[in-house]
Formats: structure tokens, sequence, C-alpha cells
């Protein structure tokens, strides 16, 4: 209960001083969702779509942190499924000193970052299936939208890279329309990765510290 | 006699001064409403129907945070390859224009269903266990607040996803859905 009543508190405080005070960027905490589009897996998944979400503090003009929540699922011919779940943070830097405020329409950026990745993949239609957690990295560049000095439409692309063991599969044709999937998981480090699209919109709800 | 001709004038009154309002700004403007939704997708012979509910709020006027449910309740023809569709969507909007009574908006959303499609290549439709999928949701919409209280609007929704298990195949969820219908504005400011 007690809890509670502090997140409410300092929940009402955020949106007080947010409100209250014209933007500036140090200290600036945002909400958003995010649609991301995984564009392929070593082995051949096609186009994946994801859901998610993120929020953001950021530490000063030019530096940004976005802490984060994905799903995607992807398919590889129809055959073999995949699902990702990503839970990580990243570091934006505004690297145009004069473009690095909301009030600018374009933010451009570079950013780093790690996760935790679950990732499940399974021969669709049968009970065949691996799954693992995982660590990753990924490092991109995207650019920020200002619609307006507190709503953000984000567009970037990272390559992740997985750290760890690695789920392989294999899919056989036996020339008579038959396939035969082998999943198997390779111990040691793989650099497996992906390309993700990430399309979000944020908005900026108020200041966690610090004055203008 | 008397008090009920005083009661039926002050309704009227009140209704009639409620009826002219106009709607001054959308910050911090409050609604929602529900109405019936038709869905099309490219690879299912039957329209699904959802009852769909939704709720925005306007931070300022050009954009509004939304919450939407779609509640699957079947197909026109009940041919349909899904019998568990349902989805909820959380996003915000972009308001094209800044205020006024006409209100055209785009979005891009995440969203989420709770799936389970039907296997009809057997002697026996079989549907299949349930399964959570994310999906990418691209909106368009616009309200017309035609008073402070009401609007009607019209949506257009393009939902992206594909199922990858518990179905035979990977089963493509891309689906048109559409809406319009009578919304309701709870709250609004009056700066």
């Amino acid at each position: 209960m007690k809890k509670a009543l502090l997140f409410l508190v300092f929940s009402i405080g955020i949106l007080i001083n947010g409100n209250t005070q014209e933007l500036s960027s140090a200290g600036m905490f945002s909400l958003g969702s995010r649609s991301t589009i995984s564009l392929f897996n070593h082995y051949g998944s096609g186009v994946g779509t994801g859901a998610g979400g993120q929020f953001r503090i950021q530490l000063s003009n030019r530096v940004n942190t976005e802490w984060y929540l994905d799903y995607i699922s992807s398919d590889a011919e129809g055959i073999v499924g995949r699902k990702d779940l990503h839970i990580g943070w990243s570091v934006f830097y505004y690297y145009l000193k004069n473009n690095s405020t909301s009030e600018k329409l374009l933010q451009p950026f570079f950013e780093v970052g790690h996760c935790f990745d679950h990732t499940f993949v399974n021969e669709i239609g049968t009970d065949n299936f691996l799954e693992r957690w995982s660590s990753a990295v990924q490092f991109g560049t995207g650019i920020s939208f200002n619609l307006t000095p507190r709503l953000d439409f984000s567009s970037k692309v990272q390559y992740m890279i997985h750290l760890g063991s690695d789920i392989a599969a294999e899919i056989d044709d036996d020339g008579h329309d038959h396939h035969h999937v082998t999943l198997s998981k390779n111990s040691g480090v793989d650099l497996e990765g992906h390309i993700l699209v990430t399309l979000s919109m944020n908005y900026k709800i108020g200041k966690l510290w610090g004055r203008n | 006699m008397g008090k009920k001709l005083i009661i039926l004038f002050l309704l009227v009154s009140s209704s009639t001064r409620l009826l002219s309002q106009d709607l001054i700004t959308r910050k911090h403007l409050t609604g929602g409403s529900a109405t019936i939704t038709t869905g099309f997708q490219k690879n299912n012979p039957d329209m699904n129907l959802y009852v769909h509910g939704f709720a925005y709020f306007y931070p300022e006027p050009r954009v509004s945070i939304n919450g939407e449910a779609y509640w699957y309740v079947g197909a026109q023809e009940q041919q349909t390859l899904m019998a568990e569709n349902s989805t909820i969507v959380f996003g915000p909007n972009y308001h094209f224009l800044k205020d006024g009574p006409f209100d055209p908006h785009v979005g891009l959303m995440p969203a989420v269903s709770l799936v389970s499609a039907i296997d009809r290549s057997g002697s026996r439709p079989v549907a299949g266990k349930y399964s959570v999928v994310p999906l990418i949701a691209l909106n368009a919409g616009v309200r017309y607040h035609f008073i402070k209280w009401f609007n009607v609007f019209a949506n257009v929704k393009y939902m992206m996803g594909t199922l990858t298990e518990n179905y035979p195949t990977a089963l493509s969820l891309n689906e048109w859905r559409i809406s319009f219908g009578l919304g309701f504005n709870f709250y609004s400011s009056k700066d």
C-alpha cells in the first residue's frame, strides 16, 4: 500500500512538473509504444513483426537512454516459426549539436545497447521446438521526428548480435513436397544476428529532475 | 400538470444548452465509444466481426493516447479461418489540425492478438490452441466533433502479423479493420 502511494505521488509529481515547466532535455521522462520489423535471421526467416513499448530517461541534452520490451514473431518458408522476446536498454547520442533538443523537427542519433533475449523456434504444425535464453548487443542509427515538442516519431535501424548458444533450423525437402526440419542448439558463442527496424511514438511526460 | 410542464421545460432547455455547446479545444479531451467493426483478411473468405471498444485522451490538441480492444464475435457466414482473433491495441495518434471540429489523425501502434485458427484441411474443422501474437497496427481515422460532447468517427486499421504455432503452416494475420460510429467526449478543457 505504501509503495502504491509513493508511486502515485511520484507519478503526480512528474505530471505536475511536466505540465508547468517549459521543456528542457536533461531528466526528461518519455513513454512510448513501438512496432518492430525483423528483416532477417541467419537461417532465412522472413520478415517478422513485433510489438512492444519503452520508456526513455534523458541524461543530458545529447544523451538519452531507452528501456524497452519487444515481442517479435517471424517464420521461414511457412515451415519454421520463431519468436523473440527482447528486454533491454540503449543509449542514444544525438550527434548534431544544433539538433539536440525536441524543439527541432529532426533529431538524428546513434545508438548502442544490450538486451536479454528469449528465443523460441518451432517446426510449425508439430510439437518439435527448441528455446533458449541469451544476451544480445545492438547498435544502429535513427532519427526522431518531433511532431510536437512533446511527441516524437522515431525510426531506427539496428543490427542485433546474439551472444551465446544459437538455435539452428535446417529444412530438408524430399522432393515430394514433404519437409523435414532439424532443430539443434549450438553451444558456444555464435554471432548470430538480425536487422531490426523499429518505429515508435514517444510522449514526453515530464522531468524527473532538474529545472529549466 | 404544472410540475410536469416545468420539468419538461427544464429538460428541454438544458438539453438544448448541451447540444449547442461547441468544442473549444481538444486539449485534455477524454472520450471513447464502442461499435461493431468488420475485418477483412486476404486468405479468409469470410468477414470477421468484432465488438470494438476504445478510449482516448488528448494531452495536447495534436496528440491523443489511445487504448482499444477488439472482441472477436465470429464471422458473417461462419466459414471463417478464425475461432478467436481478439486484439488489444495501445498507442498515440498524431492529429493534423490543432483544433476545430474536423479531426483527421494517423498512428502507428503495437497490438497483441489472442488467436486460434481453424484448420479445415481434414474431414472436420479443428480449432487450434490459443496463441498470443504480436502485430503492428497502422491507423488512419477522422473524427468530426459536431458538438462538445459528441463526435462521429470513421477509422481504418491495417494489422500485420503472423501466426507461427498451433496451425499446420504459418498463417498471415494481416487484416483491414474498418469501423465507424458515434463517439462520446466525456471531458474537455475550457482553456
